[in-house]
Order: C-alpha cells, then structure tokens, then sequence
C-alpha cells in the first residue's frame, strides 16, 4: 500500500511530525463516534472492513488487472493512496485512474488525515483543486447539483460519489433488489447509510412525486394490541423520500396483480394499486364506516371479503389522491407537531374515537389497524386468491438484503429502517434488524422512529449489538417507554444523540441519561415527554457537553428548570427549543440569559413575558423565536 | 476544541510571528491572527517562542497577504465547534457580506486561496472558499459547470450515459 509519490507524505509528515491528528480538510465530515475511537481501533475497522476483493494492485498493472469487485466499464480499483494520486499525479493515465477509483475508499469518512499537496503537484495534474477539497466543497450542495456535477469530468465524479451515493435505500423487494446488484458493485463501497424500505409505495398522483408509505399490516397480530403500544403517525412520514424511479416495475407490479380476474378493472393506472379500500363495505364511500376500525379485529370477515369488494376498491379514487384532496385532513398530518395531542401522539385508544366521528383524514393515521391499509390491501386481507400473487417479503428477500450489505456496502455507519409492512410475522419483522445488526455491528447511527415496536425486543437487541451506537432516533414511537430506552441508554456507551421526542419516556429515561451518559450526550430531544423540571434540572447539571437541548412541549418545565441552565456548564450549547412551555418568567428569563453569557448559542425558542432586551446574553447573530405561535414561526 | 475558556491572556496577543511566503515575502502577524492557522498554532506550540521567520512554501506573497487580511478580520471570532451534526448537504447561504466581498476575486485566487486555507489549516477560510465554489456550481448544468471553470470532459459518451442511469437512484440525501 506503499503510495507510489511519497513527495505528498514527507510535505505533510515534515510539519505535522508530531501532529498525528492534523486534519485540515476531513474533519468537516466526521462520524459521530470518530472523535473518540482511538486512532488504532479506527485504522483497524476501516482497513478490516475493505472489501476483500480489493487485490493489491501495482500501479503498473492496476489497469488491466480485474478487480473481481468492480465493473467492468471501469478502471478496477488499484492501491495508488488516493491523495498521492490525485493531487501528485503527472501520468494523465495514472490521473484518470485516480480520478475514478482511487479516492479514499476505506478512510471516507473516518479518513482523519490529508496529506497536503504542493500547488505546483495540483497544477501539473491540470486539476484546480485536488480531489479531497472539490468533495469538501460539493458538500455545500444537494442532490440536484451532485448529479450534474458527477457528470462534469472525472476527478469530480470521484470527488462527488461519496456524497452522492451516501445514502442508499433498500427496499425489501426481491427485484428491486436484483435490479440494485450492478449499481451496488460499483457504489456500493461509497454508502454509508442505509434506508431499509418496504416494498410498499403510495403514488400521489403524476405531478407530485410518489409517496413510499411504510405501515404495518395487522395480519398475524394479536387483535388485543396494548394501548401503551399503538402505533404511530410517523407511519406516514412527512419526510418519505420522493421517488425517483421505479414506477415501471410498480406498473409492472400492479399489472402482475391485476391480472387476476377479480382486480383487472380500471387497471390502467399504478396508482390504483395504493387503493387501501379492499375491504367490504369501505371500498365505495370515504370515508369509512366504523366497521372499518373494528375489522382488523375481525380476521374472519376480512378473509371473507368478496371478490365483488375486490373490484369495487380498485375503481374507487386511490389512496393517495384521497389525502390530498380531501379537506377534513388534519393538518397534524402535514406537520407533526411533537409532543402535541394528535396522531400518533396519542398514547390511549382515543384515537380510534375521533376516527369513528367520521374524519376521512384520521385514517391511515391510526396505526397499524389503519396505516397498515396500503398494505394489507395487498398483503393479507384480500381475498385468498389474491395472496399469493402479492409478494410478502420472504426470508429469502431479507437474506439477500443482507448479503448484499455484506458484500457491497461494507462501509455503512447509518441505518433507517422503515417499518416492515409486508411482514406480518413478529420474528421475521425482529429479523430484519438482527441481520442488519449483524451486518453492521460497528454501526454509529440508528433511526427507527419509523418501524413500529410491540415490544421492548428491537431495542433490546440493539443494545446488545451495536456497541458503537452513538446516535438513536426513535421519535414518534409512542410505544416506547422506559423499559424499551433503559437497555440501549445502560449498553451503549457511546450515545451522543438521543431522539425520544413523543415517546412515553419519563424521568426513569432521563436519569439513566444522566447516569449513563452524562459525558458523551451531545443532542437530546424529549419533546413532548413526561419529564420533571427537577430531573431536567439535573440532566442539564450534569451532561457538560450539551450542544442541543429540544424540550417542545414539556409543559412541566418551569423556572427551576430555567435557572438550572449554567453558561459554565454548558459552554457548548448551541440550541435550546422550549416551544410552547409556557411557565417560565420574565426574572428566570433575566436572569438566565441576560446576566449569563451563551457565546456559541445559535438557536433560542422559548415563551415568556419579556422582549429581546431580557436576551442580552445571547449573541446578535443567534435566532431568537421568542413567543412563537406556529412551528415555522 | 472543546471546551470555550475564558478571554486569553493579554501577554500572548502581544507576541509577533513572522512568516515567509514561497517567494520570500516576509509577513509580520500577531500570535493572535497565526493561530487561527491550526498549523501555525501546533508549529509555534511545538517550536516555542522563536525569532526565526516561519516558512510556508506553499503559499505565494500574494495570496498569503489575502489570508492574513482574513484572519486580522476575523482574529476576535468565538472559536469554531465542530459540528458532526450539521447535515450533508452543508448550507451555503449564510454568508457574512465582508467575507463575500473578501471573495470577490478571480478564480485563480479564490482556489489559491482554497488551497491556502487547507494547507495552513484555516477551517473557517476553507468553509468560505468551499461555500464561494459550491454557490458557482449549483443550479448549473454539467455543460455549464465545465464552460465556467474551463473542464474538460474526459468521459466518454457511453459512460455519461451509464452515469446519467446511476444517477437516477440516488436519493435526495
């Protein structure tokens, strides 16, 4: 591995001999954890987690030899250090080889160290800059730009891919799967987090974007579900990504359903296909009746749904274009608003009581009874016939996701798993995370605020797995209390980041933070939680590097809590959002920011009867949302 | 980096560095202004107290000058707090109106002074050259990208072609 210039190592080495952490360019993207694996760990992990089928090329032969790993239509991969290459080379060969495969594969984004290269070295490989500072720069842009800019030449190709194939989505579909094989081979190495995604997707109609909805199907569950674990609105995420592709093999999907004789109607359209309605008596007329919401409670009449009920659905408007046009739709729906009352926010059964006053929009919002539609549309609760056309995702689907990161995206430090629908079976939905656990063991950060838990199982295995787990969201997991969040807050020892916002942590939660993590916890979000001004009191005493501290909707925090916040405690803290707590005091205001100095705060929403003059502790620069009404105030 | 202490100590803003550019301009700046350069501020940490003029052969008089100016403006600036949690892509718009007219220069300079910044280790410069390059390219097509900064294209058409396939699956973030 030895890089072919040593030029560009002795012009770093000779001034930064005794700086092993220099960093002057790759710091600006670090993982979560990178600040505090040790250099040795992380030189290991990232060198054992090199795909195997790197061959050690020279630079001589790295042209024709076969990577094995990478595709044909490009260059194979050869061990040239990528910086060397790129900045030093002067070969316009060995430049357009660095320029496609060479950059630092193994060390983005733990990469901690750049060599710097003389101006000249950039000049003579007719680069305006070398390849490590363009990616600096491309951070600054979204995907609409990456994608022309990754056409430009090829040393910004090289630059880009890492930011352009970050994020990666897998959905839990068989063909799509095999349809990713070849993109994986070539970028799979530059992916660093992962979206799991069900099969399932809700197109909007043709102008907007389609709509990948995830919800669970209530086939195969216990009809008494706890109400301490009803499901969620994050089901239908306000966030789902927009989908850029694929809307072939959804028609050719559809078509594959459709050609049953009892769906083939109106089939012209894939939109047809998210037409929830397959149900008796709901098909015809949003909105539904009450028997909409008893009947997953009622498996034997919904196995006994009609192949008339069948057709009828699918000639009903879809799904989708229901929820745009139908005015009754809350507007809780469009913007969640934490901790609040509301959708998914609401822990009892009353939920279930405001969709049966006939609200087309609470459907589809009431967890897995409703949310599950799309999907039990196709999945269990059609007519019998119509079930082994539709594709429940099979053992084998999940396999091969795991193979594939195995194979491909080995270096994934981020996963988003959307709630399996499709997957009735409890193990097999537990599964999917036991084997993206196991696939990525060293993983930093989690995000499940979209798979619905009916236990304290997911947690508990992540827990135990993921002992690198700096990051964990699972905001909107109603079902979530204590006794989920207590293992990963006891396990994971590393936990910077905690998203429990409309969960039903309380004070247990908060002290196990203070106990557990007091050193690491960087963001918390407990938006809409149970938590005791005392206990917070506490938590903003101890954790010393706090840089985000979110409380929406903790309506029990008051002035104590206030007059708790120490500027020589939290001399990092850059974001505090209190929106709609309303009992702090104009002298606990006084007194907290303006006699007490907050130089890195950039963030300040709070209630209280004062003006800005009572802010004087906080820097000009910083956004103060004093008394704001609405989330986008 | 990590924790803000309190106001330094008068005594080390008094102390003057010399530094010499790669055409042997000589520089007198104030300790104060050198270390917001992580790499003077390690070298002076590790050399001491010296006389001697700093060398920094990778940069010009010229462009040197230009990142001094940088630093003399920007020398009273709370310290930088890394920020891992500032999402992918970065902002761009929220640039202070003296540094973009600091800017305002000539491409040559602005990625002389780009590579200035990364090698004297001036994250904040860097940050602004990187968010003066990204604000030229976005909105642009490839074709335009190429013409404003003078690229040529060294694909083939076949495999602009595979990449325009790729692109259509990658996602937003």
């Amino acid at each position: 591995m030895e890089p072919p210039d040593t030029e560009d190592e002795q012009c770093t080495c000779a001034a930064f001999a005794s700086f092993g952490e220099h960093t002057p360019t790759c710091m600006l993207y670090t993982p979560l954890s990178a600040l505090d694996i040790p250099e040795w760990q992380r030189r290991s992990s990232s060198s054992s987690s090199r795909p195997p089928s790197y061959p050690a090329h020279g630079v001589g032969i790295a042209g024709s030899g076969g990577g094995g790993f990478s595709a044909s239509h490009y260059p194979p991969p050869s061990t040239v250090s990528s910086v060397a290459a790129s900045y030093a080379s002067t070969s316009s060969v060995l430049d357009s080889m660095a320029a496609t495969e060479t950059e630092s594969l193994a060390s983005y984004p733990l990469k901690r160290s750049v060599s710097v290269c003389s101006l000249s070295s950039v000049a003579s490989s007719g680069h305006l800059l070398p390849t490590e500072l363009f990616r600096e720069v491309f951070m600054y842009l979204e995907r609409d730009d990456l994608v022309s800019v990754v056409l430009v030449c090829r040393q910004w190709q090289s630059a880009v891919s890492p930011l352009l194939w970050r994020t990666l989505e897998f959905p839990l579909d068989k063909r799509r799967l095999a349809a990713m094989k070849p993109l994986l081979s070539r970028v799979g190495r530059h992916v660093r987090r992962v979206i799991v995604a069900p099969p399932l997707e809700v197109r909007r109609g043709d102008r907007g974007p389609s709509r990948r909805v995830s919800a669970s199907g209530p086939r195969g569950w216990p009809l008494s579900r706890p109400l301490s674990r009803s499901g969620s609105s994050s089901s239908h995420h306000p966030h789902a990504q927009p989908d850029h592709r694929r809307r072939s093999e959804t028609a050719a999907e559809f078509a594959s359903v459709s050609a049953s004789p009892m769906a083939r109607e109106p089939a012209s359209t894939p939109s047809t296909l998210s037409s929830p309605l397959h149900r008796p008596g709901t098909g015809v007329v949003p909105p539904p009746s009450p028997m909409l919401l008893s009947s997953p409670r009622q498996p034997s009449a919904l196995s006994a749904a009609t192949p008339a009920a069948d057709s009828s659905a699918s000639a009903t408007p879809s799904f989708g274009a229901g929820q745009r046009q139908s005015p009754l739709l809350p507007p809780v729906y469009a913007v969640p608003i934490p901790g609040t009352p509301g959708p998914g926010n609401v822990i009892s059964d009353s939920l279930s009581h405001s969709a049966s006053g006939g609200s087309w929009g609470a459907p589809g919002l009431g967890g897995a009874n409703i949310a599950g539609l799309p999907a039990s549309s196709r999945a269990g609760n059609a007519p019998g016939h119509l079930h082994h056309l539709h594709q429940e995702i099979s053992e084998g689907t999940v396999l091969r996701m795991h193979q594939f990161m195995e194979r491909y995206c080995t270096h994934v430090l981020e996963a988003v798993v959307k709630n399996p629908a499709g997957i009735s079976n409890h193990g097999r939905r537990l599964g999917i995370l036991a084997r993206l656990f196991r696939a990525y063991p060293r993983l930093e950060r989690l995000d499940l605020s979209d798979f619905i838990m009916w236990d304290t199982q997911p947690l508990q295995l992540a827990a135990e797995q993921l002992r690198m787990l700096c990051s964990l969201d699972v905001t909107n997991r109603v079902e979530l209390g204590d006794g989920d969040l207590l293992p990963v807050l006891q396990n994971c020892c590393r936990l910077r980041e905690l998203r429990i916002r409309a969960t039903n942590a309380t004070d247990a939660t908060i002290y196990a933070v203070i106990s557990n993590l007091s050193d690491t916890l960087v963001s918390l979000n407990v938006g809409g939680c149970q938590v005791s001004p005392a206990a917070m009191s506490e938590l903003v005493t101890a954790c010393r590097r706090l840089r985000i501290l979110q409380t929406w909707s903790c309506l029990r925090l008051d002035d104590s809590f206030l007059l708790a916040l120490d500027a020589r405690i939290l001399t990092q803290l850059q974001v505090l959002d209190m929106m709609d707590v309303r009992r702090f005091s104009a002298a606990a205001i006084r007194k907290t920011f303006g006699q007490q100095a907050w130089p890195q705060m950039k963030y300040l929403r709070i209630s209280a009867p004062c003006t800005r003059e009572d802010f004087s502790g906080i820097p000009p620069q910083a956004v103060l949302k004093l008394n704001a009404s609405t989330i986008l105030d | 980096m990590s924790a803000v202490d309190g106001p330094e100590p008068p005594v080390v803003q008094q102390i003057m560095v010399k530094l010499v550019s790669s055409d042997n301009e000589e520089f007198e700046v104030s300790m104060a202004v050198a270390e917001l350069s992580m790499l003077l501020k390690n070298m002076l940490g590790d050399l001491g107290e010296t006389e001697d003029a700093i060398p920094l052969p990778n940069v010009t008089g010229k462009v040197l000058a230009k990142v001094i100016e940088y630093c003399e403006h920007h020398q009273n600036d709370p310290p930088l707090i890394m920020d891992e949690y500032d999402d992918v892509p970065k902002r761009a718009d929220d640039i202070a109106p003296w540094d973009e007219m600091f800017m305002k220069v000539d491409q040559e300079m602005l990625f002389e002074i780009l590579l200035a910044s990364n090698y004297m280790d001036i994250k904040p410069l860097l940050d602004l050259g990187c968010k003066t390059v990204a604000n030229m390219i976005r909105g642009k097509s490839a074709e335009e990208i190429r013409k404003q900064f003078n690229i040529v294209n060294d694909f083939t058409e076949e495999e602009l072609a595979q990449i325009k396939k790729e692109n259509e699956w990658a996602e937003t973030n």
